[in-house]
């Protein structure tokens, strides 16, 4: 967005199409840099194989064995998704409550004493790594990880749900802490509390409805990480994902996928229900689910401790092999450049799908009971929205690495594999973002449009974009964050980027190169979050903390 | 030239609570007509109604003969086009510059990929730029609205709703927000664009004093109802006491 001029003299000049023809061109040169053909989707072989896939929707297998396997394995995964949520709730809360800067009153008569405050800030410190850290490392690489410590089963699943999920719940956490009215903390701290007693009286009643927020969106994610983290062996429905297309099962991989869009959906609608209740429901469906959980899915807990897991990860003896850090770097490239493709490509899409989607533009309108439009035009509309709402809905459902299969098996694998899982994926993740921010736009500029009988497209392009343009570019920048780490996973199923160098190395055991991994993927997810961070705010001119939903 | 507009026995309820009740009138081609009675009278809703933007809940509106009820929705659209509205706080898209705003007075007369194109380029700079002349404000052609003043926000709704060449101009309180001097001359700008187009027009206003020399009908609602349908000159100051009765907003 241009800055603000007064009254300047002359029309705007071709600055913003100049940014649209970078992006354009940026697209075209990573795909030539990844060698990505997206004409593999329709040639032949991409015909054929998408032939395949299908037919398998086409006489799903409905036998009651096989539908009770996949009962049992779709309640595996919920459970997964739910305890792997309350324990990443309750290990992120717990280093947030170390990462939250509780600022002192503005002009004391004496500070805390410099021992404490050093402390502190070291305390700060040190969570804040750790919690970026955890966030860095996508779960697969843990459940792979874990599945060597714990055997095969749902454990690994829901620890490595736990980890990862910890890293994001515990940041956001401590950024809403710390974006919160300090008045209420400075009237504590003139009376004397300790820093406990702040973060507990004037700092969480404050978030609370916020942090349970967020949990329940990071509860949606859970579960459909827990439909797929099964592909290495960590048990629920990604076992069956897996196991199908190793051997062309179609019609059993069609009746998985349908039980996840099921539930993946069904459970949307349970956590939509929790947001609006009062906090209370929440942690109750946590508790009881949590319990539950722990008890139904019998996890060795104890093999973490008496595993030699610990000794696997040595910081000692990195070598920086050149042809290594060779590999490693052109991967990295891949992973960023195929996250920027997928982004931007399902940003068009999801562009044009989510006004489609939006009431006030398609059957409704943003006038106080205008006279409707009736007959065949309207059923049009109407058809259009629902269709629209509905490819956003199951596109979002579908995890990325199942899609990454579902991609490998009809283009082949490398990143355009990836590239097409993430952009799918992010269709149904911006739909949905794009459609929050469409709603709270003012609707008086909008109706004005409307009253003198412009079409939704009109309505759309002159009323409702000029309000909205630099929050859904945020949104977007947002989105390429997370799906640089989600890119990251791909790998994993053959579909390109970081992903296949680090299940080279944890399968071949070659734990030093995982080291080096792991810290590489930490540097490159924070620094591409910081310049995320930094261009976001420049954007919309304030600092934003809540972009998550 | 303007179609006829007739209202026959038109309500309208929000809520269950009528505003405007079996309210009939006629606005003919070229008529300019004074819209005057206190707050809550049911003068906005009446213009709503007008420009089709508004279902009415009884009645019948009829626009050249043709009941609107029965007009498909292309018809409608249609209307709507050569309808504007000036409301009483102008309705602006802050975010965008001024002439993007006056030039989404045009886009429901564009096809499709003409509109897509003028909200990337913008488009049609000297005629946008001679209209906000006329206005006196040209040289904010290129400033973005949200930074204007309340006065020049409202000529630029005006140069919006003018920019159409509408058959119909319908002004709620177009000045309610202004200070006296500017709402004189914006009052008078409306007048003078609306004679020399000879569009209809409805003018909506307290201050009947400004308007009573241009305008060739006057109407009166009071409690949703028309209690006064006569020339400007049979308006006496009793009948207007007799109008604004109860209400603090003298004339």
């Amino acid at each position: 967005m241009q800055a603000a001029t007064s009254a300047s003299e002359h029309p705007p000049r071709w600055r913003q199409h100049w940014l649209w023809l970078g992006v354009a061109l940026s697209v075209a040169i990573c795909l030539e840099l990844t060698h990505a053909q997206p004409g593999k989707l329709f040639d032949r072989d991409g015909l054929s194989n998408a032939g395949d896939i299908l037919s398998g929707f086409v006489h799903p297998d409905v036998s009651v064995d096989f539908l009770t396997r996949v009962w049992a394995l779709s309640v595996e995964s919920l459970l997964i998704g739910i305890l792997g949520t309350v324990i990443a709730v309750l290990l992120g809360g717990a280093l947030a409550f170390f990462a939250i800067r509780v600022p002192d009153l503005p002009e004391p008569p004496r500070r805390e004493p410099a021992v404490v405050r050093v402390g502190l800030g070291i305390a700060r410190s040190v969570s804040r790594l750790m919690l970026g850290f955890l966030r860095s490392v996508p779960e697969i690489v843990w459940a792979y990880i874990l599945v060597r410590i714990l055997g095969l089963g749902p454990g690994a699943a829901v620890l490595a749900i736990a980890l990862t999920s910890a890293g994001s719940i515990g940041k956001l956490y401590a950024e809403l802490a710390e974006a919160v009215d300090p008045r209420a903390i400075h009237s504590l701290r003139a009376t004397g509390a300790s820093r406990w007693a702040i973060l507990l009286f004037a700092v969480v009643p404050q978030v609370k409805r916020q942090w349970i927020g967020y949990a329940l969106f990071r509860l949606e994610c859970n579960i459909r990480s827990g439909t797929i983290l099964g592909v290495v062996g960590a048990g629920g429905l990604g076992s069956e994902i897996g196991l199908s297309i190793r051997y062309f099962q179609y019609d059993k991989l069609a009746t998985t996928l349908l039980a996840v869009l099921a539930f993946v959906m069904a459970l949307e609608m349970l956590s939509a229900q929790l947001r609006q209740r009062s906090v209370r429901w929440s942690l109750a469906f946590a508790g009881l689910g949590g319990a539950l959980a722990f008890y139904q899915l019998d996890i060795p807990w104890g093999d973490l401790l008496t595993s030699t897991a610990p000794s696997m990860f040595t910081f000692d003896k990195l070598t920086f092999d050149r042809s290594f850090i060779h590999t490693v770097l052109g991967q990295i490239g891949d992973t960023l450049m195929m996250a920027w493709v997928a982004t931007v490509t399902a940003a068009v899409l999801a562009f044009v799908l989510a006004p489609m989607a939006a009431t006030a533009l398609m059957t409704g309108s943003y006038l106080p009971d205008p006279p409707r439009p009736t007959g065949m035009a309207h059923a049009m509309r109407h058809a259009l929205m629902w269709f629209s709402r509905g490819l956003l809905q199951v596109t979002r459902a579908m995890p990325e690495l199942t899609l990454a299969l579902l991609f490998v098996v009809w283009v082949g694998g490398g990143p355009l594999a990836g590239m097409l899982a993430i952009a799918f994926h992010n269709i149904g993740v911006l739909g949905r973002l794009y459609a929050n921010v469409l709603e709270e736009v003012e609707a008086d500029p909008a109706a004005a449009l409307q009253a003198q009988g412009a079409s939704g497209v009109a309505t759309f392009l002159h009323g409702v974009l000029p309000q909205v343009k630099a929050r859904l570019a945020a949104f977007t920048l947002y989105q390429f964050e997370v799906n640089v780490r989600a890119t990251a996973m791909v790998g994993f199923v053959g579909a390109g980027g970081i992903g296949d160098a680090l299940d080279t190395a944890i399968s071949l055991f070659h734990m030093q190169d995982l080291t080096l991994l792991l810290i590489t993927m930490l540097l490159v997810v924070s620094v591409v979050d910081a310049i995320g961070d930094r261009t976001r705010t420049q954007i919309l001119k304030v600092k934003t903390t809540m972009l998550a939903h | 030239m303007a179609p006829e507009v007739k209202l026959k026995g038109v309500s309208r309820h929000w809520a269950g609570r009528p505003t405007i009740q079996n309210v009939s009138m006629r606005l003919s081609a070229g008529e300019r007509v004074a819209l005057i009675g206190p707050s809550g009278g049911g003068k906005s809703t009446l213009i709503r109604l007008i420009a089709g933007a508004l279902r009415p809940t009884g009645g019948v509106i009829e626009v050249g003969g043709r009941a609107m009820a029965d007009f498909s929705w292309r018809d409608l659209q249609r209307y709507r086009s050569r309808c504007r509205i000036i409301e009483q706080q102008s309705l602006l898209v802050p975010q965008s510059t001024v002439h993007a705003n006056v030039l989404s007075g045009l886009v429901s007369t564009w096809p499709w990929h003409k509109t897509l194109l003028a909200s990337m380029v913008p488009m049609e700079s000297a005629r946008v730029g001679l209209l906000l002349e006329q206005l006196g404000i040209a040289k904010y052609q290129w400033a973005r609205a949200g930074e204007l003043s309340g006065g020049q926000m409202q000529r630029v709704a005006i140069a919006r709703a003018l920019i159409a060449d509408p058959a119909i101009l319908l002004a709620d309180e177009p000045t309610a927000s202004l200070d006296p001097n500017t709402a004189r001359s914006v009052t008078q700008q409306i007048i003078e664009q609306a004679k020399a187009r000879s569009m209809s027009l409805v003018f909506c206003t307290h201050w009947f004093d400004i308007v009573k020399r241009d305008c060739t009908r006057v109407i009166g609602l009071r409690a949703g109802a028309v209690v006064l349908d006569c020339d400007p000159d049979q308006v006496s100051d009793d009948r207007l006491e007799e109008l604004y009765a109860g209400s603090d907003e003298r004339v």
